[in-house]
């Protein structure tokens, strides 16, 4: 079984449902809560929090998308690539605007992955060939459990066959001690946001000068493990954001030590398929293919203008400033997914939906680009979200 | 050691064991502290049983094995590290927790179910019998230090 807890996309999980216990080896806390969660915190299909049946909802669905000149598709950066087509299809049927969660978070990293600004890798060549992998504002044991353990840090690779602790080093560069940094050989602590200052130090020391700033031995120290480094990997997240406005620098940087980049994000499957697409990775306008700033959701939901917004599968409100996502509360705002969050407390129409990779099956992309495929392990009524997303647009 | 310093240390063998002896049966669960009664019967070693009992938490509330590996459940988040770097997981399941997956053999000794790390077969720990060797495999690895063996 595959988990989709996470963009890493573990495939080794074994299930066993006995009369409704189940019992799941090798996911992790966070995948196994998800499989668990079948029956758990369950949304029902509702309008203005009153309780309605699947059909009244997709209804009155389309009947607000018929009636608005406005809309928008949020989310689905944790959907099957199924449920992300049928997104599309119904934005451009209606002309709405579509972004997801990188226009938040990370989006700027995942457009250099994407546009072959720097070179990427196969997580299945980092376990086999990774000797130096450097965590630079991500906390992988927190976000994403087992990247380390099944691929970075600890397993045995073809060219790796002695183990982590002779054949991998590992480097922790963020704002605080994370659990990352706990387990990773060596750790560098910077200020929010002063990203740059190391990047311009690193560049001194890897020219053979002394660094203007930071722990000078540690920085050097550093230097001649990327200097040695045969297949260096920087694993990149959203604790760059501060920095953002340099990401160019951070590129370069990159590119100079000749390490390769792998955001660790779960956006980077979604915004693919968009790139691909439509030269874009978010806040599109389905209507001319155009990009604007002006469709992220932040925008689109501090506008006056937008009318309705159609989330699907990610609990969007939870990570914006709540003034911001209170404004679901004042427009057609319309939650498909399978459980609770407070982007369904805020919406005013909410549609369940089946777990994906749980109760109903579909394609999924990890975040090295590698795709899998998904299957259905649990029996349920729920549709899966592709399905609603297609009766919505069949409807209209 | 710790324990060992605490007990009465008057080799009495009213538990049936030396001192020593019994600080090692404390720590692998064969003998509870109550089995040491000058420690609860003589008011002079009234502080030293509270020390002892306040040491001995972890290992009498956490699930506790033979070689003394205690796993604290509720700092475990399943992240398979110490499965995938015990080196005698390594050497029984050289396709399975060798290359990062899951356990695929009966023969390994820790395992990741449910979201938690769970022990078995834990004769073969190499910090057991004959041959033993102070290995930190499965400890270094642990960013919450979930696992540990108090017996040092
Ligand atoms: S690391 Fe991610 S994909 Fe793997 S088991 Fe944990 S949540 Fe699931
Ligand atoms: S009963 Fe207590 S004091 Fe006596 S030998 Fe055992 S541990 Fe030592
Ligand atoms: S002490 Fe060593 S052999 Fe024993 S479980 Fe831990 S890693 Fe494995
Ligand atoms: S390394 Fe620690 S947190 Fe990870 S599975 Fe093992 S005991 Fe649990």
């Amino acid at each position: 079984m595959i988990c989709l807890g996470c963009s890493c996309l573990c495939d080794d999980l074994d299930f066993k449902n006995e009369d409704g216990k189940i019992t799941v080896s090798n996911a992790c806390l966070k995948g196994f809560k998800r499989i668990d969660s079948f029956n758990k915190n369950r949304l029902i299909p509702s309008i203005n929090n009153e309780k309605k049946s699947i059909d009244d909802v997709i209804n009155k669905t389309i009947e607000i998308l018929n009636n608005s000149k406005k809309s928008a598709i949020f989310g689905l950066e944790s959907s099957v690539i199924e449920a992300q087509n049928e997104s599309i299809k119904l934005g451009e049927k209606i002309g709405s605007i579509i972004d997801n969660f990188s226009s938040v978070h990370g989006g700027y990293l995942i457009e250099k992955f994407l546009d072959g600004s720097v070179k990427t890798c196969a997580l299945d060549d980092v376990r086999d060939n990774c000797d130096l992998s450097i965590y630079w504002g991500c906390d992988p044991m927190s976000t994403h459990p087992r990247l380390m353990s099944k691929f970075s840090y600890y397993p045995r690779g073809k060219n790796r066959q002695r183990g982590w602790e002779e054949d991998r080093n590992t480097i922790s560069i963020d704002a605080r001690k994370s659990l990352t940094a706990n387990i990773t050989k060596k750790f560098i602590k910077l200020r929010p946001g002063s990203d740059f200052e190391l990047f311009e130090a690193f560049k001194d020391v890897l020219s053979g000068k002394l660094p203007k700033i930071g722990d000078k031995r540690l920085l050097m120290d550093v230097g001649t493990s990327i200097k040695k480094a045969k297949y260096g990997v920087v694993f990149a997240g959203d604790g760059l954001d501060y920095s953002r406005e340099r990401v160019n620098d951070f590129i370069d940087l990159i590119n100079d030590i000749g390490f390769k980049l792998q955001p660790v994000m779960d956006s980077i499957g979604f915004s693919k398929l968009l790139f691909d697409r439509f030269g874009f990775i978010n806040s599109i306008n389905l209507e001319d293919k155009s990009h604007s700033e002006d469709n992220s959701i932040f925008n689109v939901l501090k506008s006056d203008d937008i009318e309705n917004i159609l989330i699907v599968e990610s609990d969007i409100a939870s990570y914006l400033p709540y003034k911001i996502a209170k404004r679901l509360k004042d427009i057609n705002s319309i939650y498909i997914g399978p459980h609770n969050n407070l982007t369904a407390y805020l919406s005013k129409i909410t549609i369940p939906s089946s777990i994906a990779g749980v109760e109903s099956g579909g394609n999924v992309c990890r975040m090295d680009l590698k795709e899998e495929k998904a299957e259905k392990v649990i029996d349920s009524d729920f549709l899966p979200s592709y399905d609603i997303l297609n009766k919505i647009r069949e409807g209209l | 050691m710790e324990i060992y310093k605490l007990l009465p240390q008057t080799n009495c063998k009213k538990c049936g064991e030396t001192c020593m002896g019994f600080a090692f049966k404390l720590l692998s669960k064969d003998l509870t502290l109550d089995k040491c009664t000058p420690l609860f019967e003589e008011e002079e070693y009234a502080e030293e049983k509270k020390e002892l009992e306040e040491l001995l938490k972890p290992i009498t509330e956490a699930e506790m094995t033979e070689t003394g590996l205690v796993i604290h459940e509720e700092l475990c988040f399943g992240c398979g590290n110490c499965v995938v770097a015990c080196p005698v997981n390594v050497a029984e399941d050289p396709t399975g927790c060798a290359i990062g997956k899951g356990a695929s053999s009966d023969k390994v000794i820790l395992k990741v179910e449910n979201g938690k790390v769970k022990a078995a077969n834990i004769k073969t720990c190499r910090r057991f019998g004959k041959y033993r060797i102070l290995c930190n495999a499965c400890i270094t690895p642990c960013p919450t230090k979930a696992i540990e063996f108090p017996g040092g």
